[in-house]
């Protein structure tokens, strides 16, 4: 088997390997738990990989240019806004931000696969540190069950990936991406076992996306892990395994098109409707954004139903681009607040707008983009990209569907709207009149997020021109 | 009360302004004046059309309702509302003046409308009064109710011959007249409280009597046999309609004579005598004499007038208009009971009075009816012998009224009446003269002049030898007196029906219709709890949802392809 | 000049609401009504005649989707925007008072100003955009302000409430209409966004002045979402809630302004979407005069006053929809004067019962009492006036909408068959009866019958009248020369796409 290796594609990837190597070492002789120890190295690492990726833009396929770009940043974000956790007792900053590098440079490979070795290999890479970051703050049996149960899927989801794989692989000869489509066009062999292998392959990816019925590890997951580690799992990871669905769909499956476009029409609208469902009842606000990021998942996999029209790469990837960018703004302020109040129930976010609008504001703008809701322009402009597919492929009953639950997604993300705008109880104790750095930075963060969403409001074309 | 003259002086402004106009067009061709040109497809324009007929009804409507205002100072000229009444009064004649010389039916239908209103207003003046309430609502909602008739008919109208402009529509050969004819019927019927609507106007009787002598009496309620006389032509083609206006017109003619024989309170009396009057003119219209309807619109209009306004100097000195707290008014109250005998002689058709030579003309028409004009001939030989048999019951009531009001014992216990001030004798006596100069220039046949002075004399008689033999004069006939329950649909079924259909439509609304957003809604939230059970934190479980998931998706996908 | 007409009141708005503590309400108030002012007079001067689109703006905004930001007044248009403004303005000067919170006085503006927004957009993604922009500042007005004039309290909220059905403590109840009012709007106009993608698919065009038809399922999907928000019946189930939980202003700008957005689309999406739409008029003139005598028959059961109104008001929307369906120029017409009678009239009946309730803290009319002529007479005059004007009294405003719409059913069949079309009338004129019926049985409970004085007694005070009589004289003005708006429409009327075929009269 010979592998080819695309040097100009894996650059960024192993910049942020090494990035993480570096982060670990720091950590190992230099020992800070603020943002100057590990924390450091890794943003550089970061940015560095950033600007190869972008010097390297001409030489990449636009769709995975793009994903490479979001994982890049929501890492960066994940990694600054990191700054406010509780890094003192609990969690070790140098393993932290090992784990997140390595995620994410395994997410970066994922993105950039053109074969199936390389995507399982990449899928692990991914995997195995969000399964330690998940499981990271000691002493905390909760977290590691969560981590447990996300390891389980992953275990399963890999596993169930590879028996696809290998089916593939006997059906077709091969495992580059290009030789797949080639050999599922002029196989031989029975349709029921070309379906079986590509409705294998596909699951397992499903699994990382979150989609339904593969998302019940999720909100667990999610509710038992570092705020941040959830906001990178519903963010970047989640932006990996969409990439690697969505160009394995195009480039390795066209073929067998009539086996899985209805098959991912009907779990795009299930994804969407049992994840808004579930968010509906949540009083708690990383509950409600799990829930919500499984909704959200269907959004994105709708298009995929049209993939083989003009929109349909472009299309889940400008609504990922937003979508992540307004998670990780969320996910980041309540970092900010658990870390200020202990806890993210919605009674401890009551008049957070009014009482700290630096956290409070951008929630409701993220919210606001999560729901596709004017003011945040930016959140109905992505919803229409994401339907405009469906309808070219003139799928009307899911883009019904779409609509109906940007109707039941409107129900919650505007709950959690009042709750943050409503007026505070009278004393709010929490109220500190000198903030510690590592809030400030991580409120910086936030509120360049909420500034990118604004701008993104304002001029949407600024995202929709430049990716894609 | 100095102030009150100013509503006259306004009133008085608008008469003298309308009789300039008007007067001229008395003898003169028809005038057809568009002031203000419609836009295309609005299609109204202000135009204005004036012949001699609606040159009379103009100078009838300024004339009583000045006569009217001017009562109204001394009536209701210390009332804390007189100002809203007298602004109400002149708003109302506008509308009257408006339906008369309009020549684009929509202009008629904003007058006829605006009449309506003024009429629920001014019925419901002593809105304190439950009577008072009802009613004005009863009145307003069968006269609007009806009215709608009159606006999908203008509707049709303009369908059919392109134009709203009645003139236009006149110049043109008739056409569609049945469908046209019963729509306006409806309206008409309702406007001219004809049966089955005639309920409203005896329950309006609760509104000021000065009102009621304008609005109930002269015009308001005679703007009905108005529209059919104007719209004659285009609907005598059709055979159906002018029957059905001619049976109207005898039930009703019939009826509200018997009704008014029974009744024992004045108001209420006249009220019926309004009614079956009105018939009268329909029934000259439905043999296609307009001439005969429109005469006696006009003489009824002057003496009816003259008997309520006088019903009023009576209510003035007693204080109720029941007939058993009247009786020995002659002497008390010569200038009333004078005029007063001119009106019952009039209505009774006693000759000289304008009542005579109208109510002659229009039996007159009947009877040619059968041999000539729309109606088929034994149809309209029935209704001549139905206002054969109303004119005795009409000379009958008129007199038993006249006797018991003036002529019976006084009540016992009452204060001793006075005459009411000049400014209400005055109009009595106008409207009295008015009855007699009037007949100036009637037609006049002799044979039907006989007949019917024989049937007046009949009733008269009838009535005073009973009066002699010192019999009662209520009759025991409890049917009549409850007036045949023909309210009840009205008064009972129609808003009990309302209400709970009503109430119905409120409930399906709230559990039925509604039922989709509230079962969706906790569909959601049933949903939403059962994604929560699941949601256990049991690894196993989790293990075998995912289970259970690739194996469906693997099976739909193989049965799929 | 439009720009500045759409960002005067969205700065001005923005402000308040943010710098809410710095000025009182009165101060706030009365910048309020400034700001739409000054939009109201911009919108009145932009207009350059009724064959051409006046003060059209039109700047590349998103280019990959051929969205742009394009807009103008047309002569459909036009009027809505006016009406908008001016019941804004009227919203401002109602909330000259002590006790009013600066941040409604920023809501009310902000959505005034998408509203205006909706009708000036010639773009549909924009009017989509500002067609939700709007939502959920309404949701806050009838959250916050509805039901009893306090804001929240601190234990009000108990993270329930979110489709419960009303319970007894009234914020809660306000809250629940609330919601119930964004959702349903949202699900209708989600449909519409799915509806609009189809129609942009099509036309390779996302602005109105280009988009010739669309699919079936395009018009079905709009129709649907306006349906939603005119509201049709059985849609209508948000509306008496919202309306009558709503604080004064929230209802009259639900009631004259956001149900205008559904008839404005309505017009729009028989104007963009012949073919389409041409299928489905039958279904919308069928809901629409289902509605009118539906709402009239429920109205005769209320005893809520603004329960009431809000009842009726989807009577009168159903004879603007009954307009629309039959695609006629003497149909549009109709469907426009309808539809700013309306907003005139119901605004007034909505100030007028605000009025009472903020008297007499209820709007229960049995609770009011009877006899407001003696106890309190201008308000009842006014109520009466209103009341008549909406019962569609000839001369007053509320008639000519109701004439043309019956007019334009009855004479036009070219989208309608005939038999169908004549028996909308006829329910249609059966609604009127009943529309009368219930507005005497009103003013019988309230205005007459024997007074009983009551401490609330007082009579219209200075802010209230001038709201009062700027209402009555454009009930008046309209009812009186019905030719200020018909006459912006001809046979060859001013559309979008100029698909109207002339119809003889």
């Amino acid at each position: 088997m010979n592998i080819p290796v695309e040097w100009s594609v894996a650059g960024p990837a192993v910049i942020v390997a090494i990035g993480a190597l570096v982060a670990l070492l720091v950590d190992a002789f230099y020992p800070r738990r603020t943002w100057l120890g590990s924390g450091l190295p890794s943003s550089v690492a970061l940015l560095w990989g950033g600007i190869e990726l972008i010097r390297l833009r001409d030489d990449i396929v636009p769709s995975t240019f793009a994903l490479s770009l979001i994982v890049l940043a929501g890492t960066l974000i994940v990694v600054v806004a990191s700054n406010v956790m509780n890094f003192e007792n609990a969690m070790p900053p140098g393993e932290y931000h090992f784990l997140v590098l390595a995620a994410a440079s395994g997410a970066l490979m994922m993105v950039a696969a053109r074969d199936l070795v390389t995507l399982i290999v990449a899928l692990e890479l991914l995997s195995l540190p969000s399964i330690a970051l998940v499981g990271l703050r000691q002493g905390d049996s909760r977290a590691i069950r969560s981590a447990w149960t996300f390891f389980l899927a992953s275990v399963v989801s890999t596993a169930i990936t590879l028996m696809g794989v290998s089916l593939l692989y006997g059906v077709a000869g091969t495992l580059d991406y290009d030789g797949l489509a080639a050999g599922l066009r002029d196989t031989e062999m029975p349709d029921g076992v070309v379906a079986v292998a590509v409705v294998l392959t596909i699951v397992g990816l499903l699994f990382k996306l979150g989609a339904v019925p593969f998302h019940v590890w999720i909100p667990d997951t999610y509710l038992g892990a570092p705020v941040m580690v959830a906001g990178f799992l519903s963010s970047v990871s989640k932006a990996a395994s969409l990439g690697a669905v969505l160009t394995l769909l195009s480039a390795a499956l066209p073929h067998t098109y009539d086996t899985w476009q209805p098959l991912m029409a009907i779990i795009a609208a299930a994804t969407m409707t049992v994840g808004n469902l579930g968010a509906l009842r949540q009083t708690n606000a990383v509950g409600m954004l799990a829930w919500s990021s499984v909704a959200q998942a269907g959004f994105l996999i709708a298009p995929a139903a049209a993939l083989l029209t003009t929109d349909g790469l472009s299309a889940p990837v400008q609504y990922l681009a937003v979508y992540a960018l307004a998670n990780l703004v969320a996910f980041a302020a309540l970092a900010v607040v658990l870390r200020l109040r202990g806890s993210l129930d919605y009674s401890e976010l009551k008049g957070l707008a009014r009482t700290d609008p630096p956290t409070g504001v951008p929630l409701v703008m993220a919210a606001l983009t999560l729901a596709g809701f004017p003011p945040a322009v930016i959140g109905l402009v992505t919803k229409y990209v994401v339907i405009r597919p469906v309808i070219e492929g003139d799928h009307v009953w899911l883009a019904v569907v779409m609509a109906v639950n940007v109707m039941l997604g409107l129900a919650y993300y505007l709950r959690f709207v009042a709750v943050l705008v409503d007026r505070p109880a009278i004393d709010d104790p929490y109220r500190s009149p000198s903030p510690p750095v590592s809030i400030r930075i991580s409120k910086a963060a936030v509120l360049i997020g909420t500034a990118g969403l604004v701008a993104l409001s304002a001029w949407p074309d600024l995202l929709l021109s430049n990716l894609p | 009360m100095r102030r009150s003259w100013l509503y006259v002086v306004l009133t008085a402004a608008l008469a003298v302004a309308v009789a300039v106009w008007a007067v001229p067009h008395l003898d003169g061709d028809p005038t057809t004046k568009v002031w203000i040109e419609g836009n295309d497809l609005l299609a109204v324009s202000l135009a204005t059309h004036v012949d001699s007929l609606s040159a009379q009804v103009l100078l009838l409507a300024v004339g009583v309702g000045l006569l009217v205002q001017i009562y109204s100072t001394a009536y209701l000229g210390h009332h804390p509302r007189y100002r809203s009444y007298a602004l109400v009064i002149v708003l109302f004649l506008l509308g009257m003046i408006a339906v008369v010389v309009a020549d684009d039916l929509f202009v008629l239908l904003i007058g006829w409308e605006v009449m309506g209103l003024c009429s629920y207003l001014l019925i419901g003046h002593e809105w304190q009064t439950p009577i008072a309430r009802s009613g004005a609502a009863k009145a307003f909602l069968m006269t609007r109710i009806a009215d709608l008739g009159l606006l999908v008919g203008i509707l049709a109208i303009g369908q059919t011959y392109g134009t709203y402009r009645i003139s236009e529509v006149l110049a043109q050969e008739p056409k569609n007249s049945t469908a046209i004819g019963l729509l306006l019927l409806v309206a008409v019927v309702g406007k001219s409280a004809q049966f089955p609507l005639h309920t409203w106007l005896p329950d309006a009787m609760p509104g000021p009597t000065p009102i009621t002598a304008l609005i109930h009496a002269a015009t308001m309620v005679a703007a009905g046999v108005y529209l059919v006389a104007r719209l004659l032509p285009i609907l005598e083609p059709s055979e159906l309609v002018m029957t059905l206006l001619a049976v109207i017109s005898a039930i009703t003619m019939l009826l509200g004579a018997l009704f008014a024989l029974v009744q024992t309170d004045l108001k209420r009396a006249l009220a019926w005598s309004t009614v079956s009057q009105l018939a009268f003119m329909f029934a000259a219209l439905s043999v296609g004499d307009s001439d005969a309807g429109t005469d006696h619109l006009l003489s009824h209009g002057a003496f009816k007038a003259l008997l309520f306004l006088g019903c009023g100097c009576v209510m003035h000195a007693v204080g109720s208009s029941a007939l058993s707290a009247m009786g020995g008014l002659r002497l008390r109250m010569p200038v009333t009971f004078w005029t007063m005998t001119i009106g019952f002689a009039a209505l009774a058709g006693v000759i000289p009075t304008v009542g005579f030579f109208t109510k002659d003309s229009v039996l007159h028409a009947l009877e040619h009816g059968r041999d000539e004009g729309p109606l088929p001939g034994g149809i309209a030989v029935a209704v001549f012998c139905v206002a054969l048999v109303t004119s005795f019951l009409t000379a009958a009531y008129a007199t038993r009224l006249w006797l018991l009001a003036f002529l019976a014992p006084a009540a016992e216990g009452r204060t001793e009446p006075h005459e009411a001030p000049r400014a209400m004798t005055g109009p009595l006596i106008v409207l009295a003269v008015a009855t007699f100069a009037l007949s100036i220039g009637q037609p006049f046949h002799l044979g039907i002049g006989l007949l019917s002075t024989a049937v007046a004399v009949a009733g008269i008689g009838a009535v005073l030898a009973r009066w002699r033999r010192g019999r009662s004069l209520d009759l025991a006939a409890p049917w009549l007196v409850a007036e045949l329950a023909l309210d009840r649909p009205y008064s009972r079924w129609i808003p009990a029906g309302l209400r709970s259909s009503a109430r119905a439509v409120v409930d399906v609304d709230r559990d039925g219709i509604d039922a989709y957003s509230y079962g969706s809604a906790s569909t959601a939230q049933v949903a939403s709890r059962v994604l929560g059970l699941v949601q256990s934190g049991n690894v196993q479980r989790y293990a075998t949802v995912i289970a259970a998931g690739v194996i469906v998706v693997t099976a739909a996908a193989v049965i799929w392809t | 000049m439009i720009a500045a007409a759409l960002t005067i009141p969205f700065v001005v708005g923005l402000a308040l609401l943010f710098l809410r503590t710095l000025v009182s309400g009165r101060t706030a108030a009365w910048l309020g009504a400034v700001a739409m002012a000054a939009s109201l007079v911009l919108f009145a001067l932009v207009w350059e005649g009724k064959d051409a689109i006046s003060g059209e703006v039109d700047v590349e905004w998103i280019d990959l989707l051929g969205a742009r930001l394009h807009l103008g007044a047309t002569a459909i248009s036009w009027p809505f925007l006016l009406m908008t403004a001016f019941i804004g303005v009227l919203c401002c000067v109602w909330l000259i008072a002590d006790d009013t919170a600066p941040a409604l006085v920023g809501l009310v503006l902000i959505i005034s100003a998408s509203s205006l927004g909706v009708f000036a957009s010639l773009d549909f993604l924009l009017f989509f955009v500002f067609f939700e922009l709007a939502l959920i500042p309404m949701w806050f007005v009838i959250a916050w302000w509805g039901s009893s004039s306090v804001e929240p309290s601190a234990e009000g909220d108990r993270g329930g409430g979110l489709k419960n059905v009303p319970g007894p403590d009234p914020r809660l109840a306000a809250r629940s209409a609330a919601t119930r009012f964004l959702l349903f709007t949202v699900t209708g106009s989600a449909l519409l966004l799915v509806g609009i993608v189809l129609v942009a698919r099509d036309n390779d065009s996302l602005q109105l002045t280009e988009i010739r038809g669309g699919p079936l399922a395009a018009a079905v999907l709009i129709v649907l979402g306006f349906a939603v928000k005119t509201p049709l019946v059985p849609l209508h189930t948000w509306l008496p809630d919202a309306h009558s939980k709503a604080p004064t202003v929230g209802s009259v700008l639900l009631a004259a302004v956001f149900l205008k957005l559904g008839t404005y689309g309505l017009i729009i999406a028989s104007s963009v979407l012949p073919e389409g739409f041409a299928d489905v008029a039958p279904y919308v003139a069928g809901a629409g005069v289902v509605g009118i005598v539906w709402s009239a028959l429920a109205c005769y059961a209320q005893d809520d006053l603004k329960r009431l109104i809000a009842y009726s008001s989807i009577g009168h929307m159903g004879f603007v929809a009954l307009a629309i369906s039959t695609m006629s120029p003497i149909g549009i017409a109709a469907a426009v004067f309808g539809s700013v009678a309306h907003g005139v009239i119901t605004g007034l009946l909505f100030f007028l019962s605000g009025s009472l309730k903020d008297r007499f803290g209820t709007a229960s009319m049995r609770a009011i009492g009877r006899g407001l002529y003696a106890r309190t007479p201008w308000l009842a005059v006014a109520f009466v006036f209103a009341a008549v004007a909406s019962l569609g009294l000839p001369g007053l405003a509320g008639f000519w909408g109701e004439l043309l719409s019956l007019r334009a059913a009855y004479e036009v069949g070219e989208v309608l068959d005939k038999p169908f079309a004549w028996t909308a009338v006829g329910f249609a004129v059966l609604g009127v009866a009943l529309t009368t019926a219930y507005f005497v049985r009103a003013i019988r409970l309230l205005a007459q019958g024997e007074p009983v004085a009551q401490d609330a007694d007082r009579d219209l005070t200075v802010r209230e009248t001038v709201v009062a009589v700027a209402l009555v004289a454009s009930i008046v003005v309209l009812g009186l020369a019905p030719g200020l708006i018909v006459g912006l429409y001809d046979f060859s009327a001013v559309t979008y796409s100029g698909t109207y075929t002339p119809v003889a009269p």
